[in-house]
């Protein structure tokens, strides 16, 4: 314990971050196993880019971009997984989104994965660092 | 449908980008660098040094203590909000046909008492105490994970709004969308056939408590083994950190599997796979992971209020705990032994009589280490110094109610006699004299006696008193009634009670049910005394001046939280008397 | 006395676990002695695996538990050997203050 009394108090108290990591937990998980669309992509997209923030804040990474893509990646890889073992082949086109219960919300997954893989990308070309 | 889906989209857009701004607004992104943390105290890195003020810092604070209240205010109120359901129900139950509720709404509120007392208000009360005890009770400056720490906290509110959705949402979408009705065990094939989303809410909110006291016992684990001060080892560690430890590495094999449970009862929902379906897993498996669950449960929550009352009845009888190391090894036996009793929970399944009698010596040989415990803490007030202040009366009273708790759950554990108690009254009776008797007074006893501590200020004793003796009458009314409606086999969870004489005898069933109702009103009353208190005491209750409130010096007992209560005490005068908010708002200027 | 390597006051302490540990053993006894429900290769043999693993598991936890507190109790005492005095911690309280025990007393 310090020894000097008090000085816990001058630590970096707050973070806006873990607020935004529950938000986008929670809203993921309603959207993906209810079933909404919107609030799977939106809610995906929240937690992956807070989880970014949070990483870069407390110093494990030094720029949010590459978590926000590497989580963009995870997330297709493993709906795309999922789709592959658990769905037959036909049910793999357009009329489909929307349809199929499992595909769509596994297509919510993937785009939420997707715009984080461009949001991520943007980023970095915007700030010129190597993603 | 479309048109749903583009007001959700746009309502979402809206958020996500409202959210950026936010951010943007209060948080300097480019002053992020890789020396965070141990940064100087010069330029813009000064923001980051301090807390902010007022609702900002509530929101994005990462400071234990902070964090302890915050799970201390949202136990406190979901205990108010399962509180007025439990009196919903004791109401209901005055006259055989029910006073107040149909039979949906008594079973929406039946269960959602249940969760919210257990997940809601137990948990997080325990969260509470470890969370800003345990740092100063062991010398660490913070958990191991300070931000785990905060998102663990938040994912607490989603998780209160989902499990309780049904309530809101059922006047707006026309009874669509309704409160569960699968009582808290949520057992199959019921928890799938009904069809009410509703149920799924409860599920998620249910997913996101377990995730959350997941991610807290591993920060505990973690800030145990590693963030002790040096002079702090396995042989002197505090014996609620003690219990804490074991009620963690509980969390971490019981609650994953709850989660897994849930995520395969909502597919099993809504994407029509087959668990739990009677050509899949079969309805029974559901039973065994939930009760694989649920017994470790029962033991996460009395273990950290055991540690409570080993921690704070030594300070009012002047002598320390007996028998200490036996507290600490019965605690792990506990533990241990806790994953192997799930089935006494299903005895009444028609499963192999074989392996019920080895759930049944299993359950018998759990029953030892909480006797020791009980024996110790007996054993500790023989011949001491008592001094009956609030804290030490609840303190009794938990001993008092954990003796009846648990010598009724050993009548539960032998295979006979559950066969014909089982699913009646007095198992309602058996855990809540745990429950309520021990595990809510244990909270109390834990506020009363850290109140100087986490307020700067004491409450008022006439009132903590009144508060007790409410208390434990209430309680014992209540359930002591539940034990006999049980002997005389009133079944459980039934909205009425006007059935057939031969399943119980009418007239002294309803004399006991109003006896358990007058009960819950002394409780009730009781309670708002608490909460009055509290609220009072804290705004305007006369400020501590001295470190040790408790005078607990005189017998070499002041720990380290009153220890550094009183450094912060003494900084605080030097400081110019302000309050803690206060400093920390200067607190930049300070020198290091 | 050095059963499993532990001092006597050790063993003493974990002495309470051993009652759990003995009512299982008893009822495996018990239960292999009397199989009072038959006995069948799927459910006898879950029946033992059950009691049987949970004797281990709290034994071996009982153990490690023992064994983490001697050490460090070792580590503290060599500790204050070499610091100045020390004086036996515990039992002193007990005979401080023989006042009334149940006294109303309130602070
Ligand atoms: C002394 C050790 C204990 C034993 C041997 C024991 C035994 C039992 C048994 C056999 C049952 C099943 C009764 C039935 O449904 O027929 C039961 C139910 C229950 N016990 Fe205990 N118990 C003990 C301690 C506890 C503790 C410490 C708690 C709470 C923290 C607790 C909470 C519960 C709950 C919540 C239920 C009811 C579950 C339900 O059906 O909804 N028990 N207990
Ligand atoms: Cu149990």
């Amino acid at each position: 314990m310090e020894e000097q009394p008090g000085l816990s108090d001058q630590y970096r108290m707050s973070s806006p971050w873990p607020v935004f990591v529950a938000l986008g937990l929670a809203l993921s998980e309603i959207g993906v196993f209810i079933g909404l669309f919107p609030v799977a992509v939106f809610g995906l997209i929240l937690f992956g880019g807070s989880i970014a923030g949070i990483l870069t804040e407390s110093g494990y990474a030094t720029r949010p971009w590459p978590t926000l893509v590497g989580v963009g990646v995870l997330l297709v890889l493993l709906a795309a997984l999922v789709a592959v073992l658990q769905l037959p082949t036909s049910a793999f086109t357009l009329a489909n989104v929307g349809e199929g219960p499992l595909f769509t919300r596994l297509v919510a997954v993937v785009v939420a994965g997707a715009v984080m893989v461009a949001m991520g990308g943007a980023g970095s070309v915007v700030e010129q660092t190597k993603v | 449908m479309a048109a749903g889906d583009l007001v959700l989209t746009g309502l979402m857009a809206v958020l996500l980008v409202g959210i950026a701004a936010l951010l943007t607004r209060i948080e300097n992104w480019r002053s992020y660098t890789p020396l965070a943390g141990g940064g100087t105290a010069t330029g813009e890195t000064v923001i980051h040094r301090e807390k902010p003020a007022g609702i900002v810092r509530w929101l994005t604070t990462v400071d234990h203590k902070d964090i302890g209240i915050l799970y201390g205010v949202y136990a406190v109120i979901a205990f108010a909000v399962g509180g007025i359901m439990a009196m919903l129900i004791r109401l209901q139950l005055v006259t055989p046909g029910g006073a107040l509720l149909g039979a949906n709404a008594y079973n929406s509120i039946l269960t959602s008492h249940g969760i919210t007392m257990l997940f809601l208000f137990g948990t997080p009360i325990i969260a509470a105490f470890a969370n800003y005890f345990i740092p100063l009770l062991i010398g660490a400056d913070d958990m191991a994970f300070p931000r785990i720490n905060a998102i663990a906290f938040w994912l607490l509110p989603p998780a209160a709004l989902l499990i309780w959705a049904g309530f809101f949402l059922a006047p707006v979408t026309e009874n669509m969308i309704e409160p569960a009705q699968t009582a808290w065990t949520m057992y199959t094939p019921l928890s799938v056939e009904q069809t009410n989303p509703g149920v799924d809410l409860m599920l998620l909110g249910l997913h996101l408590s377990g995730v959350a006291a997941t991610m807290g016992a591993i920060n505990f684990i973690a800030t145990i083994f590693t963030e002790r001060d040096d002079d702090v080892s396995w042989a002197n560690l505090d014996i609620f950190s003690w219990t804490i430890l074991t009620q963690s590495a509980l969390i971490l094999f019981a609650f994953p599997l709850l989660g897994s449970a849930i995520v395969m009862l909502l597919l099993d929902r809504n994407l029509a796979t087959t668990f739990f379906a009677v050509e899949g897993g079969g309805p029974l498996l559901w039973q065994h992971l939930f009760w694989f669950f649920g017994h470790p449960e029962v033991y996460i929550l009395v273990l950290p209020p055991m540690g409570l009352v080993s921690l704070i009845l030594p300070k009012f009888a002047g002598r320390k705990l007996f028998g200490f190391k036996f507290v600490v090894y019965s605690t792990l036996a506990i533990g241990v032994l806790s994953f192997g009793v799930w089935a006494h929970h299903m005895f009444s399944t028609g499963m192999d009589p074989r392996l019920r009698a080895s759930f049944m010596a299993v359950s018998l040989a759990i029953a030892i280490p909480s006797a020791v415990k009980t024996f110790n803490w007996i054993t500790t007030m023989w011949n001491g110094r008592l001094r009956l202040t609030t804290p030490m009366l609840f303190c009794i009273g938990f001993i008092s109610n954990f003796i009846i708790g648990g010598v009724t759950g050993v009548f539960l554990a032998a295979i006979p006699v559950d066969l014909i108690l089982h699913d009646t009254y007095y198992v309602v009776g058996h855990f809540h004299y745990i429950v309520m008797g021990a595990i809510g007074f244990a909270a109390f006893a834990g506020i009363y006696y850290w109140f100087p501590v986490f307020t700067g200020r004491m409450y008022q004793r006439t009132l903590g008193k009144a508060h007790f003796w409410l208390s434990m009458v209430g309680t014992n009314l209540t359930f002591f009634a539940m034990l006999a409606l049980g002997y005389l086999g009133m079944p459980r969870r039934y909205a009425t009670y006007q059935f057939d004489g031969a399943i119980a005898p009418l007239a002294q069933v309803e004399t006991y049910h109003l006896l358990a109702t007058a009960g819950a009103l002394i409780l009730f009353v009781g309670q708002l005394i608490f909460v009055w208190n509290v609220v009072q005491s804290w705004l305007e209750g006369p400020k501590v001046e001295d470190g040790d409130p408790w005078n607990l010096e005189r017998d070499g007992m002041l720990d380290r939280e009153f220890q550094w209560f009183d450094r912060k005490l003494e900084t605080t005068v030097t400081d110019g008397g302000e309050e803690e908010e206060q400093s920390a708002l200067t607190g930049a200027r300070s020198d290091d | 006395m050095a059963l499993f390597g532990f001092e006597k006051d050790t063993l003493l302490d974990l002495t309470v676990n051993v009652i759990p540990l003995g009512i299982i053993l008893f009822f495996i006894a018990a239960f292999a002695v009397v199989p009072a429900f038959g006995t069948d290769p799927v459910f006898s043999g879950l029946q033992f695996a059950l009691m049987i693993s949970m004797f281990l598991l709290l034994a071996v936890l009982t153990y490690y538990a023992g064994r983490a507190i001697e050490n460090a109790e070792h580590a503290q005492e060599s500790l204050e050997e070499a610091s100045a005095v020390n004086e036996p911690e515990d039992e002193v309280a007990e005979f401080e203050d023989e006042d009334a025990p149940g006294e109303l007393e309130d602070e």
